[in-house]
Formats: C-alpha cells, structure tokens, sequence
C-alpha cells in the first residue's frame, strides 16, 4: 500500500492542501498490516465488505484503529451478534462436528461509505472478548443481548444486567443446543422489584395523575 | 402500534363503577390507571400475538405493573422531586417472540413455505416490511445478485408507503394530549392501502417481487392516495402538539452516542449520516431549528410523511408514464436470477435499509442453504436506551407523551 503524499506547505501563505482518505478495499487489509502488525488478522473481501479475523483479544484494537485511523475512518458503529455455527472437530475424524461461536462486529465509514466487519472465535470454556463500549457507547445494548441470549461476556462492560430475560432465567436460549421445551421458573407479579416501587408511592408521596 | 390490552392478552382494568360502590373491593383506588394480568397464578404465556410457542411459553418477562397511558410494555421507575422527574429508569420486555430463534434451520432458497415463513416471522417486527425488505437484500447480498430497477423502485413503494403509515401512527397516539383525530383517519386509511399493496406476501421473496405490481393497483394506489390526503392535509404538527415543546429534550450529542437515528436525531438538529448502501425510506437531512424536544420529534414525524406522501405520488406516476411492455421484459430479467437459479453458499451478509424509524440491519449465516442465524437489528433498542435522558427534568404528567413521542415499537425490541 502506499500513503498518498502530502504536500508541505509555503511558510508565507496559509496551508491549502489536503489529503483525501484512502478508499478502503484491498488496500485496507494492507493499511492494518503496515499500522498494526502486532495484530493478527486474515483479511477477506466478501462482496462489497472488508472482512478482518482476528484473535477474540484483539477485537478492540483493531477496531479502535479503525475508528480513529483518518485512512480507515469507520466511525460508525452498526451492530455486534454472535454467530453460530457448525466447524469440523480438531483431532477428531471428519465427521465430528463442533459448534464454535463467532463474534461480529459490523462497522461502517461514513467518509468512504463503505463497510467492514471483525469476525472473532469465541473460545468455548471461557467466551469472552473487550468491551466495546468505551469506543461506541451504543455497543451496550447488543453486547448485554450477546451476553444474555449466547452466553458470551464483555469483559468491563459498564452496565451488564438482563434486558429481555428474567432473573433465575437458566441458560442461553440463542443457542443452538438450547432445549426449545425447557422449563424455568415462573416470575410472579408479585415477586417482581417493580411492585416495591408502587408501595413506596403509596407510603405518601405527593405524585401527579400520571393520566394522558 | 398496538395498545397495551392487545400486548397484554390477559389484562384487565379494575371496574370503577363496582369501585365507587365499594371502594377497595377490586383493588387499590390508585390502581386506577395501572394495568394487570388477570390471575397472579396464570400469567400470559402465549406471544404478543396470542399464540403460544415453546420458547416464548418460557420467557414472558413481567414489568407488571405498567400504565395505560403507556404505547408499549415498559417499566418505569421514576425517581421525582414534587413532580418532576429527576432520575429513570427503563425496564423492557414482556413477552418474547423467539423470531430470531424460530428462522433457525430454515431454508432461503427457492418460494416455498419454509423461505415464505422466515418473511412472515421477521415481519413481525414492526414495521414489518422494513425488516422484510432488509432481510431480502441480506439474502440478495450474500448470493452476489442485483435486483432489477423494477423490483427495487416497487419495492421503494412499498417503503414510501410504510413511512406514511409509521408517521401517521405516531402522530395519532391518544397520549400526546392532542387532537388526533385526523392523524387516526390518515393511518387508517393509509394502512389500508399498505396491506393491500403487500397482500399476498408480494415483497416476502430475495431477487425480485412474487410478481410485479400490476398497472391497475398502481393506477389504483395513486387513486386512493387522495383519501389519505385529505387527512393528512388537517394535521398541523407544529400547532396541535406545541404543548410539548421544550419537554423531553434529547440532544444531538446524546443521541448519537447512543446510536439513534432517524426521526428522533434529526429532531435534534443533527443528520442521519449512518451509512445505508441499501433502501431508504427519507431523507437524512436535520432542520437545525430543532432542538430534539418532543414537539421536534413530532414535528420530524410529520414532515417525513408528507414528503414520502410527495414522493410516493411521483414514484406512481413515473411509473405509468412508462411504457409497460418495458416493464414487463424489466420483469422478464428478474426471470434469469430468479431463487431457482441462484447458487446460495454458505457465508455471513448483512444489510441496512433506512426504514421510517431509523436504519434496520439484518444479518445472516446460512450454512447448506439453512438459516444459522438471523441477526434483526432495529433502530427501536436505541430508542429505549434514549428514553431514561430523555425523561429527566420532565413533568410526571408529560412522561407518556415524552415516550410516545419516540414512537417505539415494542415487538421490534423484543424479538
């Protein structure tokens, strides 16, 4: 890949010239090469999209540089989801099958219009990987789900509570091997923390109607 | 949208006439807006759609109680200084419809029911025809197949008339304390013609339309049109829900760290430059007099409708103004990459459409032809992360207009 130049401009009049972004495309993978090569990555271009595979650890490196890096420029965050699926067992014979799960980061460049995804695998006694929350506030929300539906965790995310399953919930229903007929514990109205908020107003409060 | 007694299939009011007769026979007199299942020991277990499946029997979430005032189920709690509130938070989730879980192991290629039921379940989340239309360039994206100008400006008709519906919808919400009488008539009459437009499950296929939109249901659109019109002419956003300007204020650095988009950043002066190389349903264009209050909102909401309700009428008429054997050898082409002759492999694609709300994403992993996964990504989950800033500093009797304002959909969330 090469840099495009830059001009040095004249000490008497004010600076003029600018340097546009590089597009990215095959250059991409070869502009994480050259800026990150303590990074290891397969790149793919599938389609229209740059696809990087890295090492789960390496997630957010990655895809801060290509955040903030000016020839990159993917500032914009699309979504994060866990992708399952099936590989061949390692060591095993050809028909053993394994089921890996995969984290997909979606970004995209406003400036190129253009679009990149980070695939990492999940290792499957620990499946963790770096928040990105600290880059993209709004990766909370699907890295919570992520964490809920598939089992895997964001390591410091801020705020990692349940937001569509109940508490005592068991499991991971985005999963495959999740039994659709599986029994859990039923959650009452009135062992839910919402009720404790209606007893506090009524221990006096002086609230409005709350009416449309 | 519907209201919380259809999301809520067991629900009922408490009787105020049994209770002005014997007050406290029923249940707390200040329950009188609240909303509860009818036995503790029987909670809904089926869908928000009143069917049961397996998954969903399991993972129905109770943020009992909840006010009718509210558009969805959601769970407030407020923290108030007289009656101002000054901290919230926001629970979701009620019932679960597993459609992401349900498309799993389910075919793509060709128009058989199993390819026709993974639409109709995406379709479930509203709108419904966004999520279809981006899941049919997922697929169309991962098989490396342009649909033809035909089949992507009929089906941008589609899209057109589902932002009329969208806007018109949340306009007539009985909780924004205005006039919506007008609003209702124009959804209506609009949604009538969404649903004739994508009656038998026309848009439900990759590659091209199950058929093309015939000369005389365009005619017959462009005709109908002038019904909802008429109604939308007497909407005045800016005068009829004036009463909420200043209220609820998202601003433009707040919603973009959350990553909203749309209606909701436009109103806060700001553009929706979120990168969307498929569909769009408006402009993303900001009007930098707004300041991202629920009046702004609103007032987004309208404009959005009126200029798909513009362009909508064009994109008809152009449409008749062309020869239609043309149209007809256009379709013929759609012929040559029809599902039967497309070679789906195996891979990850994903694709965005700028629906009426904000960008919905869809992404998928087929494996043999099979769903591994689908991925729905709507713009409504931002929406709620939005609604605890959104409501600080807001009335108590403002906060259902604040959230109706957003124009949520419940079932997009909890997919």
């Amino acid at each position: 890949m090469t840099t495009p130049p830059t001009t040095t401009p004249p000490t008497t009049t004010p600076p003029t010239v600018t340097t546009p972004p590089t597009k990215p495309g095959a250059s991409l993978e070869a502009l994480v090469r050259a800026r990150l090569p303590r990074v290891r990555c397969e790149a793919v271009v599938d389609g229209d999209v740059d696809v990087f595979v890295v090492a789960a650890v390496d997630v957010k490196v990655l895809a801060a540089f290509l955040q903030s890096d000016r020839d990159a420029a993917c500032d914009a965050f699309v979504d994060l989801t866990v992708v399952e699926r099936a590989a061949p067992a390692s060591g095993g014979s050809g028909a053993d099958v394994v089921s890996l799960r995969w984290l997909v980061v979606c970004l995209a460049s406003r400036a190129h219009d253009g679009r990149v995804q980070i695939r990492a695998v999940l290792d499957d006694e620990e499946p963790v990987f770096p928040t990105l929350t600290g880059l993209w506030p709004q990766a909370w929300g699907p890295e919570r789900e992520a964490w809920e539906m598939f089992g895997v965790t964001p390591l410091q995310h801020p705020s990692l509570r349940r937001t569509l399953l109940p508490e005592g919930f068991a499991g991971h229903p985005g999963r495959g091997r999740y039994k659709l007929r599986k029994s859990q514990p039923q959650v009452t109205p009135s062992q839910h923390p919402a009720r404790v908020v209606i007893d506090d107003v009524r221990a006096g409060d002086v609230v409005g109607g709350g009416r449309p | 949208m519907r209201t919380i007694l259809e999301e809520l299939p067991f629900a009922l009011f408490p009787d105020l006439q049994k209770e002005s007769d014997d007050p406290g026979v029923q249940s707390d007199p200040l329950d009188d807006d609240l909303v509860r299942p009818a036995a503790e020991d029987e909670l809904p277990r089926s869908t928000a759609r009143g069917r049961k499946s397996p998954l969903s029997r399991h993972m129905t979430h109770v943020v009992d109680p909840l006010d009718r005032s509210l558009p969805v189920p959601l769970g407030l709690k407020l923290s108030l200084e007289g009656a101002r509130v000054t901290e919230a938070a926001v629970d979701t989730g009620y019932t679960h419809q597993a459609l992401e879980r349900r498309c799993l192991g389910r075919s793509i290629v060709g128009t058989g029911d199993d390819v026709t039921g993974v639409f109709r379940l995406i379709a479930r989340a509203e709108p419904g025809i966004v999520s279809a239309l981006t899941l049919a360039r997922a697929i169309e994206r991962l098989c490396r197949v342009t649909p033809s100008v035909t089949t992507t400006k009929q089906r941008q008709l589609a899209l057109d008339l589902s932002t009329v519906v969208e806007s018109a919808q949340v306009l007539a919400q009985p909780s924004l304390g205005a006039d919506v009488v007008a609003a209702r008539a124009a959804w209506r009459a609009a949604a009538a013609l969404l649903e004739g437009l994508c009656a038998d499950d026309l848009f439900f296929s990759a590659f091209r339309l199950r058929r093309p939109v015939a000369r005389d249901e365009r005619q017959s659109l462009l005709r109908q049109l002038d019904d909802v019109d008429e109604h939308w002419a007497r909407l005045d956003a800016r005068k009829s829900y004036a009463h909420l300007q200043g209220t609820g204020v998202l601003n433009a650095r707040s919603a973009r760290a959350l990553g909203v988009q749309g209606p909701a950043l436009r109103a806060a002066g700001a553009v929706d430059d979120t990168p969307t190389l498929d569909l769009e349903a408006a402009t993303p264009a900001a009007t930098l007099e707004l300041i991202g209050d629920a009046w702004s909102r609103l007032v987004v909401r309208h404009a959005d409708g009126s200029e798909a309700l513009a362009r909508l009428r064009r994109r008809l008429q152009a449409s008749l103004d062309v020869d239609d054997a043309a149209v007809d050898a256009a379709a013929t082409d759609v012929d040559a990459a029809s599902a039967a002759n497309v070679v789906v492999p195996d891979g990850i694609a994903t694709a965005q459409v700028r629906g009426p709300s904000g960008g919905c994403a869809v992404l998928i992993s087929v494996a043999g032809g099979k769903l591994e996964r689908l991925r729905l990504r709507p713009p409504d989950l931002a929406l709620i992360a939005a609604l605890p800033r959104a409501l600080v500093d807001v009335s108590l009797d403002d906060v259902a207009a604040v959230i109706a304002s957003f124009g949520i959909h419940a079932s997009a969330v909890d997919r």
